[in-house]
């Protein structure tokens, strides 16, 4: 007997007649529901409802917002004038949004990283037992459980001028030591990047913890009588098999990260000037404070379209085939 | 505390008792009792008013007796940021869901949702059941009654706040004869309330001793406020944001420049939290006695003088902001910056009861009971400086001074687009406090901004716009314009 | 099994003198993780029981000099703490309904969410249903900035007549948290060997017992965490639930930023409110921790 991918991709036995059969006994109605064909459609059905009701209509509406001149103190939006792409246009030579883009990507980059790097190696450390273990994973996955609000105002009150951040390195280094963290570009992003860090952290750790724990024993066990250190282990052996999860976890925080909005918005509101303005925070001003909401269609279309073929890019070694 | 509570208590049980002593209360309910009557409204009917969550102590009991007094469920829907009430306020624009009937705003965003069609012109209702806005002895504060009431030449809310900013002292600092001594040998004047912001700034100098713990100066320079501290100085000067023919702005003007500097300049007398932080700060580092002292609202005059929250009651002064001398003549000028006030949603089942209401809680006793509960609601009309409740919250010193910053204030950009082009230029002047631009760069990228900003919502009725905000200005002010060439006679309305 | 753990034990003792550094090295990494993660938190934790005039004094301390239980308090029942200070905290109703609605609404959209979402991630897993672009079109729902999508999905709402309602967030919840339920489960439908379900296939059992009772105990762990993050996400969601809700349907994150007042914003109510509102998340997270250990030895190897 031969198994193999099917058209379908379904698991196919070579005897196509085989399966049939164990299925011929029930009744028709169980029968045609176990039918394969059946079975995948009532699968995805929930999902594609749930997100065609949700999704569909709104975004047409984002279509047609990007392509009109509109804002809410010239009228009912059905009347708008249509003016082509002349919000792209716009957009292209608007230097703040650029801006915004670039800082955005550079904060992704290194907050991801570091809650990467971070998070696996916290889940490498706890993979073992040890008393208060329990515990100690809920200290850490805290962070993730507070709302953003807070999470902001904690760092925020925590890197003000004259808060306790500041206190302990003037108290360890000399008070010439401090560093006015919310007065200029860099070291706000520092502060907010950290917030990040703390608050997303557990997320790819409790990732990597799921995924460990999937990773069978006997491998490893077997590695290491073989003579394998720990860095084979790891790179041959539990890598491999955690690679999917881990991945998705960290495509799924990168694009989450890309979104950053509400830390920010507490920590700076964007301050000084724009120097700390995320993506979501210049279309939140565009859009909201300023009510150009066809400007800020236009943006998150293209936001939408450069992240998507950035995304293309590292989500295909996860649509490929499974070996 | 109970002997609060129960001066609370008399005070709500006197309620209903004044209301009827009140006139503009007395035909607002007899307003609505009518439109019961005529089936326009029905009892048990739902009201909502959409207000910041800073109001909500002030505004809840008055809320409950008026639904007791008519039948009708009136409910406060509170909201916690402010950006988020303008938000939501343009969003019912859009949706018109009808789920509110009035809207407590900042008065400057009245332009914004007039022109949205959200909220519908009340002068024939204030024409018919005289609020009593301009006239009487309970009239609003001049010129308030033009700041919070009026878009492009009609009635668009009726105000219910004062946010003249006030110059809170160290009183014991500044009449300490010591002090007074080192200080005229040191300048050659004495140490007195400064008239002039040069005067400021050297007091400012003079307090800055970091050694014991004490900064000169508390001003705002913050992402959302910074314009603050810079609009007094600059109208002071004589300076005007847009020019009155052509709406071109004014700000990168020397006038404008150098008030930025000016106030730059005292960044070396300021605690960093004065850009880095919000606004609250100046409600931490002035009780705490940190800072010598700040520009704010009238709400810090309560929070500094109460021991329960402040380390330095009983030391605190309150002072009118200073100007500048034209021609050997002292023209001051303060922002009036927020202010709140009351529109009615056209959306809402029934507009002219949603008016009713709002004319209600705007009464000259109704509203007095609701400022004395203290918020983010101040003193507005005459009759409340003289009510002895009130003043005792406030504390006696603040009621005439608040007065006298009310008379010489002027308004925020109240144009449609106002919250765009006040954005623009507190980010460049928060920028430039950050040190990331210079002044004139600030001023001058706000004013091509401001350039654009015009045009895109339309010259022509922005020009219109801005000619009917300039008569609202304090005469003294327009006066100055006229003398200065700025504004054409017959455009200031004198 | 029991002779081969014991042997690495056996292995480890003999080569004790490195195995200490390491147990050191782990247990001083172990602990520095724990002070950079605990002491937002511990501050959090003393806000919550400070006075409003300790909220931003300098020179900060961690004790409360005055303490006070009056930002606990003043969530439940706003008219107790006296004086100013509690008269000026008293800026909104008592949480009790936040909590309701965010009880109802949030654990009925994670559970459609997750349903959905694992349901759909073993149809794309195991039979390429959608290929390869439905399941990235599906991620692109997470790539679109929420700002810009609030005002046309609230003109659809308003015609759906959905605003303010529990139904319209729980379908919005479920809606935008799908991507991650079906990404997530996938990632961990992907690590269960095929020639499980086959064998089971090959032994008559129907598609749906082969889901149910096969792979749905093997990706438990993977449920378990899907679950808790898309759980939390929508608990702590806060745009939205302002943008589509007024005062019936108000769920916890909104009513946090009710705290603020005529003074600045009320660091001690909203830091008590966000610790009162971690512990049911806590407790969800705590309960799940048994299942994330799933040791996967059946004895046969992955090929």
């Amino acid at each position: 007997m031969v198994c193999f991918h099917g058209d379908e991709g379904a698991l196919m036995i070579k005897e196509k007649g085989k399966f049939k059969r164990a299925t011929s006994s029930i009744g028709s109605i169980a029968n045609l529901l176990n039918r394969e064909s059946v079975f995948k459609i009532m699968l995805v059905t929930p999902m594609q409802l749930l997100l065609s009701f949700l999704l569909v209509p709104p975004f047409a509406i984002v279509i047609y917002l990007a392509l009109v001149n509109w804002q809410p103190i010239f009228g009912s939006w059905t009347e708008a004038p249509f003016v082509g792409v002349s919000n792209f246009v716009r957009l292209f030579s608007d230097r703040q949004f650029f801006w915004a883009l670039a800082r955005t990507v550079v904060i992704v980059a290194i907050s991801v990283s570091f809650q990467f790097i971070l998070g696996m190696a916290l889940a490498l450390l706890f993979n073992r037992e040890f008393h208060g273990k329990k515990v100690c994973v809920s200290v850490i996955l805290y962070p993730m459980m507070l709302p953003w609000v807070v999470v902001g105002f904690i760092f925020y009150l925590l890197f003000l001028d004259h808060g306790p951040v500041n206190y302990v390195i003037s108290s360890v280094f000399g008070p010439g030591a401090t560093v006015s963290w919310f007065s200029s570009s860099v070291t706000a992003l520092v502060a907010i990047i950290l917030a990040d860090i703390w608050q997303w952290t557990p997320f790819m750790f409790l990732m990597s913890y799921s995924a460990l724990g999937a990773v069978p024993k006997e491998l490893r066990e077997a590695a290491m009588t073989l003579g394998a250190n720990l860095w084979q282990i790891f790179r041959y052996v539990t890598f491999p098999t955690i690679k999917p999860v881990v991945l998705i976890a960290l495509i799924i925080r990168a694009l989450e990260c890309f979104k950053i909005f509400d830390l920010i918005f507490i920590m700076t509101r964007g301050g000084p000037g724009v120097s700390t303005e995320s993506m979501s925070l210049y279309i939140y001003r565009m859009g909201f404070r300023y009510g150009q909401l066809s400007f800020a269609a236009a943006v998150a279309i293209v936001v939408l379209v450069a992240i998507s073929l950035v995304a293309r890019i590292g989500v295909r070694p996860l649509l490929k085939e499974e070996l | 505390m109970t002997w609060r509570k129960w001066v609370l208590g008399l005070v709500l049980a006197g309620l209903g008792f004044l209301a009827l002593a009140d006139p503009v209360a007395e035909r607002a309910l007899a307003g609505l009792r009518e439109l019961m009557n005529a089936g326009v409204i029905r009892p048990g009917q739902t009201f909502r008013i959409m207000i910041h969550s800073g109001q909500r102590g002030q505004l809840a009991p008055a809320v409950e007796e008026l639904s007791r007094l008519t039948g009708l469920k009136i409910e406060l829907v509170v909201i916690g940021y402010e950006a988020d009430i303008y938000n939501k306020a343009m969003h019912e624009a859009i949706v018109r869901s009808g789920d509110y009937d009035l809207f407590l705003t900042f008065c400057n965003w009245i332009g914004d949702m007039a022109e949205a069609g959200l909220i519908v012109p009340l002068d024939s209702w204030i024409k018919k059941y005289d609020p009593e806005i301009h006239t009487g002895p309970n009239a609003y504060v001049k010129p308030l009654d033009l700041f919070t009431t009026q878009y492009g030449g009609h009635y668009y809310a009726l105000g219910m706040d004062n946010d003249a900013l006030v110059l809170f002292y160290r009183k014991d600092l500044l009449e300490d004869p010591n002090e007074q001594a080192v200080f005229e040998a040191r300048y050659g004047r004495p140490l007195r309330l400064p008239e002039t912001w040069e005067e400021f700034d050297l007091i400012t100098e003079f307090f800055d001793r970091p050694e014991q713990g004490l900064r000169g100066a508390h001003l705002y320079l913050t992402r959302q406020f910074a314009y603050t501290s810079w609009a007094p100085r600059f109208i002071a000067k004589g300076g005007i944001y847009f020019d009155p023919l052509t709406m071109d702005p004014r700000i990168d003007t020397p006038e404008g420049v150098e008030a930025l500097k000016e106030v730059l300049a005292l960044q070396k007398h300021m605690f960093p939290e004065t850009y880095t932080g919000d606004w609250s700060a100046a409600y931490t580092f002035f009780p705490e006695g940190k800072v010598f002292w700040t520009i704010a609202w009238a709400s810090l005059g309560h929070w500094a003088s109460d021991p329960e929250t402040s380390k330095i009651a009983g030391k605190v002064g309150f002072a009118q902001l200073p100007g500048e001398y034209h021609e050997g003549e002292l023209y001051r000028a303060t922002p009036h910056v927020v202010g709140w006030s009351l529109s009615v949603s056209r959306y809402g089942k029934a507009p002219e009861a949603a008016y009713l209401i709002a004319q209600w809680l705007n009464s000259p006793s109704v509203s007095a009971q609701c400022i004395t509960r203290t918020g983010t609601l101040d003193p507005f009309r005459l009759n409340h400086f003289k009510d002895p409740n009130l003043l005792a919250a406030y504390g006696p010193a603040l009621g005439p001074v608040l007065l006298l910053n009310a008379e010489q204030s002027f308004p925020d950009i109240s144009l449609r687009g106002a919250n765009e082009y006040l954005d623009v230029l507190n980010l460049n002047l928060n920028a430039a406090a950050a040190g990331l631009l210079t002044p004139e760069e600030a001023l001058s990228q706000t004013a091509r901004a401001w350039q654009e900003i015009t045009d895109r919502l339309g010259r022509g009725r922005q020009i219109e716009s801005w000619q009917q905000e300039i008569l609202r200005y304090p005469r003294h002010i327009r006066e100055l314009w006229v003398k200065l060439g700025k504004v054409p006679p017959e455009l200031a309305g004198l | 099994m029991k002779m081969l753990g014991s042997r690495r034990v056996g292995a480890s003792q003999v080569v004790r003198p490195k195995s200490t550094i390491f147990w050191i090295l782990r247990w001083a990494a172990i602990l520095a993780t724990l002070a950079f993660f605990s002491f937002p938190t511990v501050w959090l934790l003393s806000i919550s029981f400070k006075p409003p005039i300790e909220w931003m004094a300098f020179p900060p301390t961690l004790v409360p000099r005055n303490p006070t239980f009056d930002n606990y308090v003043v969530l439940f029942r706003p008219e107790l703490p006296k004086g100013t200070a509690g008269a000026m905290l008293r800026v909104t109703e008592p949480v009790t309904k936040s909590f309701v609605n965010s009880f109802i609404i949030v654990p009925v959209a994670t559970f459609i969410s997750v349903v959905c979402g694992f349901l759909a991630a073993y149809a794309v897993t195991r039979f390429r249903v959608g290929g390869a672009f439905m399941p990235f079109f599906v991620l692109t729902t997470r790539m679109f900035p929420p700002a810009a999508f609030a005002v046309p999905l609230l003109l659809y709402y308003r015609w759906l007549r959905l605003i303010d309602t529990p139904i319209g967030l729980i379908v919005i919840y479920a809606g935008f948290t799908l991507a991650f339920s079906l990404w997530m489960t996938k990632g961990f439908i992907e690590g269960v060997p095929r020639h499980v379900e086959e064998a089971a296939i090959l032994d008559g059992a129907s598609p749906w017992r082969v889901l149910f009772t096969i792979t749905l105990p093997l990706v438990k762990g993977g449920l378990a965490a899907t679950t808790l993050f898309v759980f939390i996400l929508n608990w702590t969601e806060f745009l939205y639930a302002l943008i589509f809700t007024s005062t019936r349907s108000i769920t916890v994150p909104v009513q946090l930023s009710h705290y603020v007042g005529a003074v600045g914003r009320f660091y001690g109510p909203q830091a008590a409110l966000g610790v009162v509102a971690s512990i049911p998340v806590v407790a969800l997270g705590y309960m799940i921790q048994k299942y994330l250990v799933t040791g996967f030895s059946f004895g046969l190897l992955k090929r």
